[in-house]
């Protein structure tokens, strides 16, 4: 039986007047159902580049990229996406930015409405359905793009440092969210983040990724309890998680002046 | 503040004993109205309903050209500099021509002011729809968003304040044109009421009209704005009015 996301040799390659770019090299990971893949690596490195294709949103140049034995070439039915920015519209209220998702597909609104203020309550935006997203923080802005990926129930979900642009309290609070989440659906994400205790946190494996070009260095198995808590962040197995992610990238020369 | 000038031009006027052909006096231009208001104000409501067909008009095919604009490279390349090369010339010299071409009714006037308040709208429109945040289509095509979705729910509404501002400037344009087109071709509304006052030195009644335009240019302005404020409150345009 073969894994829920394959990707096997993958590589991305883009043609500027500066000539070839290669984004991805060689990248092969399978990813079974299910699990919580976070990929870490710095800027440059090609993490969102291997979303996008991931999503469909971009082909690639070669390599096997499958969702469920399909082929990707345009973007799956039954995924969902987190971007960096919330993308929310301005000029509908929160509910109705939730339910952008299936009016997009062309599905009836109102098969989903209940679905939608559900999950709203759920991730704490209860009193806020009516609300306009400018009188939202970034933190819960960023929960109504969460809730408007998961309204359709996708298998797959992708988040695309979704968090990079939140101040560490509410980071911490989406983290456990998004955990809470996925222990309840036991849906499969593929989590992109720049934070390495944010990977080891949330991810069963942890694929760190390094640039010029993007390829995959290392995948590590993370063997610690669920549901993981505050506590887990200070014990010493994860400390240890993070310390040699954190050296492996010292080894890669990523920490010049000590930004990642 | 508008008290204060018109009070000042009354008095400067009145003191100077200027003559009534050249500058009249505040005074005697509400005179003047008084002296045949229903005329007046017919003229006004024609001159009015021109403007509101030519700008009707011009919303319509502006909007309409501007989509065409947006998803075809050929109606990119074709239709958008033939309108520009359009626009440049003056649509004084062409009305004439439109007389020629659709008589001497209202036809040639509301075209013309049609053609002058197409402009700024099918501007403002192509760039607000092209201005679209290239991740919010990224975010409706993996929610298997069609073209037609896409526009109609994102494009569309996300283009409106750029819309509004084209059509603000567009009824302007549209009082200007058929000024223009009552000009040439006459018969009714205030730019006839002008041409006719004007051919008799009948300066007072010229002001009459000219404040008339005014009354007509601000009330227009003012009802898209109304308009512009229910719909586009939440925008950060809107934010800091009234």
């Amino acid at each position: 039986m073969s894994d829920f996301l394959e990707i096997d040799r993958v590589n991305k390659i883009y043609e500027t007047e500066r000539g070839r770019f290669h984004a991805l090299k060689d990248i092969s990971v399978s990813i079974k159902q299910g699990e919580f893949l976070s990929i870490v690596g710095p800027s440059g490195c090609g993490k969102s580049t291997l979303l996008k294709c991931i999503a469909g949103l971009e082909p690639v140049s070669s390599g096997r990229l499958a969702l469920e034995d399909q082929i990707v070439v345009e973007p799956p039915r039954n995924m969902g996406v987190v971007f960096q920015r919330d993308l929310l519209m301005e000029w509908r209220n929160i509910l109705d930015n939730v339910l952008i998702a299936p009016e997009l597909h062309g599905l009836p609104r109102s098969r989903y409405e209940a679905r939608a203020r559900e999950l709203l309550l759920l991730f704490g935006l209860g009193k806020f359905m009516d609300s306009f997203p400018r009188e939202l923080s970034g933190g819960m802005r960023q929960r109504v793009s969460i809730c408007r990926a998961l309204l359709l129930d996708p298998q797959l979900l992708l988040m695309d440092e979704p968090f990079g642009a939140l101040d560490p309290f509410t980071r911490d609070e989406l983290n456990a969210e998004i955990q809470r989440t996925w222990l309840a659906t036991g849906k499969t994400v593929v989590f992109i983040t720049h934070s390495i205790e944010e990977a080891v946190f949330l991810g069963s494996r942890v694929v760190i990724m390094a640039r010029g070009p993007g390829r995959i260095e290392e995948i590590v198995p993370i063997e610690l309890d669920r549901p993981r808590g505050l506590e887990t962040r200070e014990s010493s197995e994860f400390v240890a998680y993070v310390k040699r992610i954190r050296d492996k990238f010292r080894e890669l020369g990523i920490y010049k002046g000590g930004r990642l | 503040m508008v008290a204060v000038l018109l009070l000042a031009w009354e008095k400067v006027v009145q003191g100077l004993g200027v003559r009534q052909f050249l500058l009249p006096a505040p005074t005697q231009i509400v005179e003047q109205f008084f002296a045949a208001p229903a005329y007046l104000l017919q003229q006004s409501i024609d001159t009015l309903i021109t403007t509101a067909l030519g700008f009707g008009l011009a919303v319509v095919l502006g909007v309409g050209a501007a989509i065409g604009i947006v998803y075809s490279r050929f109606l990119d390349r074709t239709l958008y500099s033939l309108l520009v090369a359009m626009n440049a010339v003056p649509k004084l010299a062409l009305a004439p021509l439109f007389v020629i071409w659709l008589g001497t009714g209202s036809a040639p006037k509301v075209a013309i002011a049609m053609l002058i308040a197409i402009f700024p709208i099918l501007i403002d429109t192509v760039l607000g729809l092209k201005s679209t945040d290239p991740e919010m289509l990224a975010m409706a095509r993996v929610n298997q968003a069609t073209r037609a979705r896409v526009l109609w729910k994102i494009r569309f509404p996300n283009a409106l304040p750029s819309i509004f501002a084209g059509m603000k400037v567009g009824v302007s344009f549209a009082l200007v044109g058929t000024i223009v087109g009552e000009f040439v071709a006459g018969g009714s509304g205030l730019g006839h009421v002008i041409l006719v006052a004007q051919g008799s030195f009948d300066t007072p009644t010229v002001f009459v009209a000219l404040a008339l335009l005014c009354v007509l240019g601000v009330l227009s302005f003012k009802l898209i704005e109304l308009l512009e404020r229910r719909w586009l409150k939440w925008h950060a345009s809107q934010l800091s009015a009234h």
